[in-house]
């Protein structure tokens, strides 16, 4: 995802709202019809001219689905989904199959323009010299175009969108999916196993480090729809691959489901980093609106010395309930995860990472920062997990949460569980506001009341940040000063 | 991670018990409100792993069967469940409680001082007086009001003491609450309320003492109010036998600039849950520790919940455990800062360490807060002893098992070493000491 154009400054002069990817798209689109039921998930499947195994796998998972409950543990309030008011399946009408940019509905092109993401090829991202990122566009359901994907096939990579996958690689996406996150894993999980639309697919051939950074940028447009998307990673041994997420919404007064499930699996020495921006519409000021980011997201260390990277800056959503977590099964492996969680209005966070240690020397690093502004309600819930024959694991966990102003919340909830003497948990988190002296100097020193909290902010999110690829972090540090515009004063 | 659950549930084997004894006992027992009580606990039975405060601590399927509830023990019988008192050098005035029957005979209750008094719950309904406050703490929007273990104890209670301490008076000496067994597998179930007056000090000891090999399944439900600008102090240390239940519930309120210094020591039971429930005014001071030693195949449970309502309020939570052979613990400590607790400052630490290879431990240290303008913080760790540390005391010619004496030592004396009065301290430290020369034989 490029950087935006627009400066942060004219940004504030669109006052409270600043929500600057608000804007519809007026293009013609084909849907299922709305609601859910068996014919809607054939709908889907013959859409996407699946094979049989796969219209099988998803009117499994749709039965399951008929008998589950929706989960109420996070701390998260909203009124009861109608989950048969919501169209399952949109898509714009000329993407039966692009073969090149130009045959991509200009309008299209336009919104991604407005976004500020390079379908061309050539484009440059902005100030980043000679860095290219290869995109797949999902909007509403379903891919739109992958950019780059020639000089990746050079590569033995694939990176194309998970219905393709489907068409032209099926034995890898048999052999892969639902095997992190199975088809019963959760609620939204088993919702998104039978309804899922599209999403990205990369495999990462044996010894290939992935030549450039991989991208997907995701778009609701159409009212009334759900967002389903299924993103499945695979980095085979000891191979490398960064791969970066985005995401905006159209500014509406509905709430607007997203519920995607991402599945990572790393080999023997594999590396796979994932980082995402997310900036859904969080609803207007007075909480109406926004999206309902339901997500599962899950990595799988499946071979020894694998190492797994999440990293997430979520200023998005009216609520957002995502936990991307690592199982480390394989000896020696690594889980990471860097979140930043920033929450204004009436937005509500839920986030946080689950690890699960079950090889023997594997390690987790969590650091979380929440920030609540306004009257939002900001959660951090995290589990780590050491497993009996996990001897000599190590975590630790370092979750600082920030308050600005009077009406929000911030909560830190860590479960730590350990079952094997040999192994070292550690946890330690803080809760403070902005301390009065930081602000007073840099008041002292010309800023304005605004641009000193978003310069402490960005000092307090700084070991995040850092971990991001660098065109995200630019990008993250200026979203992270619009979401807490009208937070100070 | 979903399962569909028919809608009438099946009771479990302890849940149709329970129910059957409140049916026999519940309209025989002093005081009101019984039946809502168990209402209360009926509608979610025996709490499991699907509700949140139990997660850990799974108490429908840890608890096989539910005995009878006691009888008033005879008083041969009390007098021959009096053992040595470990806290006899501290010279404290006593009550002595039977399988949840108060024994006046067994009781000293002199020299508590002017404005002190001591009675029997159960005497006092009985004559015609009023338990005024009780149930006060565990009421409506209280955290402890919808938890199912205060429920039960308020519905199975039999008998226990009110204190009270007139406002600035200040107690004499400490009053120890002992909490002893016949021997006879019962469910014994008590219920305390104590008021200490604005100004006023006083120090309470309890201990909860059964012998090995007793199935005795023992609740006790604590109201303890201290009142604004008052002082109280209570050490709490549980050494139930091996085969016993120990489920313990403190509700307890400080008024503005109230202190309250707290100190839980677990050393036995099969299954002990301890829950602290507390609530802070304005700029009142809680402290709190507990230390859980856990051997064979038991599970202990410390679960904290500290309400800071009132501004400038200060709380300090310090829990350690040493966990060996197959046992289990558990910790849970919430701090909840309120929209108009602003000045909280609120610090937590949970620490275990791991004696052998199928020792568990779990923490769940949670913040919730409402209020911009506070510093709370928590930190929890669960490992071995440091190899380091050991190598060190080894170079310097300490053997080996000498070292992991010393460092369980020193790891539990952070906790035991803040402990406000001497001649209790000692005592908790010289059991601590015998547990760990116990390890392993």
């Amino acid at each position: 995802m490029a950087a935006v154009k627009e400066t942060v400054d004219q940004v504030r002069a669109i006052d409270v709202d600043q929500y600057k990817y608000g804007f519809e798209s007026d293009i013609e689109s084909e849907r299922a019809r709305k609601g859910l039921g068996e014919d809607v998930v054939r709908f889907i499947s013959a859409k996407k001219n699946e094979p049989e195994w796969m219209l099988e796998w998803r009117l499994d998972a749709y039965k399951r689905w008929l008998t589950m409950e929706e989960p109420t543990w996070a701390r998260v309030s909203h009124p009861k989904i109608d989950f048969q008011d919501i169209y399952y399946y949109s898509a714009p009408k000329s993407t039966s199959g692009p073969k090149s940019l130009d045959e991509v509905d200009p309008e299209l092109l336009k919104v991604y323009e407005k976004l500020g993401i390079p379908l061309k090829e050539q484009a440059v991202l902005a100030g980043v010299e000679g860095a290219r990122v290869a995109v797949d566009a999902v909007f509403d359901s379903v891919s739109v175009v992958t950019t780059f994907r020639e000089e990746l096939s050079k590569h033995g990579v694939i990176f194309c969108s998970i219905s393709e996958a489907m068409r032209e690689h099926p034995e890898l996406v048999r052999r892969y999916l639902g095997t992190v996150v199975p088809v019963t894993d959760n609620y939204y999980a088993t919702l998104n196993s039978a309804v899922f639309s599209d999403g990205s697919f990369v495999w990462i051939p044996e010894g290939v480090r992935c030549p450039m950074e991989l991208s997907t940028y995701f778009r609701i447009n159409e009212k009334k729809s759900g967002q389903f998307e299924r993103t499945l990673i695979i980095a085979e041994k000891g191979s490398y691959v960064s791969y970066l997420e985005g995401c905006t919404a159209p500014q509406r007064d509905e709430n607007q489901l997203h519920a995607a499930v991402v599945e990572l699996i790393a080999m023997e020495d594999a590396e796979i980093k994932y980082s995402t921006v997310q900036n859904w519409y969080p609803g207007d000021k007075d909480g109406k609106g926004g999206i309902y980011n339901f997500v599962t997201k899950r990595g799988d260390c499946r071979g020894d010395r694998s190492k797994i990277s999440w990293t997430q800056v979520e200023t998005g959503s009216a609520i957002t309930w995502k936990y991307p977590s690592c199982i480390l099964r394989g000896d020696d492996s690594k889980g990471e995860f860097y979140s930043i969680a920033v929450s204004n209005g009436h937005q509500q966070v839920d986030s946080g990472t689950k690890m699960i240690h079950l090889g023997k020397n594997t390690s987790s690093r969590i650091i979380s920062k929440g920030i609540s502004a306004g009257k939002s309600q900001n959660t951090y819930r995290g589990q780590v997990s050491v497993k009996s024959k996990a001897s000599g694991a190590r975590s630790f966990t370092n979750c600082d949460s920030l308050l600005i102003g009077h009406d929000c919340g911030a909560h830190t909830v860590p479960y730590l569980e350990s079952r094997n003497p040999k192994a070292k948990v550690e946890h330690e988190a803080t809760t403070s506001k902005i301390s009065d002296d930081q602000l007073f100097y840099c008041i002292s020193r010309g800023l304005s009341a605004e641009e000193a909290v978003a310069l402490i902010v960005n000092g307090f999110v700084r070991d995040v940040l850092q971990q991001l690829p660098m065109e995200f972090a630019v990008e993250a540090q200026k979203l992270i000063g619009v979401s807490l515009e009208g937070s100070v004063g | 991670m979903n399962v569909i659950l028919p809608k009438e549930r099946r009771r479990t084997r302890a849940e149709t018990e329970l129910e059957a004894a409140f049916a026999r006992v519940g309209a025989g027992l002093p005081g009101a409100g019984r039946e809502a009580a168990f209402a209360r606990f009926a509608g979610t039975g025996l709490p499991h792993r699907r509700i949140e405060a139990y997660h850990y601590t799974d108490l429908r399927a840890l608890i096989a069967s539910a005995p009878e509830p006691a009888g008033r023990p005879s008083l041969s019988a009390a007098t021959a469940a009096v053992g040595a008192d470990v806290f006899a050098a501290v010279g404290a005035a006593r009550v002595v409680l039977v399988d949840g029957w108060f024994s006046p005979k067994l009781s000293d209750l002199s020299g508590l001082g002017d404005g002190v008094t001591v009675a029997s719950i159960c005497d006092t309904l009985s004559s015609g007086g009023s338990a005024d406050g009780l149930g006060r703490l565990i009421g409506p929007g209280s955290a402890a009001e919808s938890d199912p273990l205060v429920a039960l104890a308020s519905a199975f209670w039999t008998d226990g003491i009110v204190v009270r301490v007139a406002p600035g008076a200040t107690m004499e000496r400490p009053l120890e609450i002992r909490h002893l067994a016949s021997g006879a597998s019962v469910t014994a179930c008590v219920r305390h309320l104590i008021e200490v007056g604005a100004g006023a000090k006083a120090e309470f000891l309890e201990s909860h003492e059964s012998p090995d090999g007793v199935a005795i399944h023992a609740h006790t439900l604590t109201e303890l109010v201290v009142g604004d600008g008052a002082e109280a102090t209570l050490i709490d240390r549980q050494r139930e036998g091996d085969q016993a239940v120990r489920l313990s519930s403190l509700a307890v309120s400080l008024g503005d600039g109230a202190k309250f210094d707290h100190t839980l020591a677990t050393l036995g039971a099969k299954l002990a849950r301890t829950q602290i429930f507390a609530t802070l005014g304005a700029k009142a001071d809680l402290q709190t520790r507990g230390v859980t030693l856990a051997k064979g195949g038991t599970h202990a449970d410390a679960t904290l919940v500290v309400e800071h309502v009132g501004p400038g309020g200060t709380s300090r939570e310090l829990y350690k455990s040493a966990v060996d052979d197959e046992a289990t613990s558990v910790f849970q400590g919430r701090i909840t800062v309120a929209k108009t607790a602003q000045k909280t400052d609120g610090r937590m630490g949970a620490h275990a360490v791991l004696l052998s290879d199928r020792a568990e431990a779990q923490a769940k240290p949670e913040l919730e807060i409402f209020a911009d303008d506070v510093a709370c913080a928590h930190g929890a760790t669960v490992a071995e002893i440091d190899d380091t540390l050991k190598f060190y005391l080894m170079s310097r010619g300490i053997p080996a098992d000498e070292t992991e004496r010393l460092l369980i030592h020193a790891f539990l004396g952070e906790v035991t070493d803040a402990v406000p009065h001497e001649a209790v301290r000692e005592a908790i430290a010289a059991e601590i000491d015998g547990w760990i020369d116990g390890r392993g034989k």
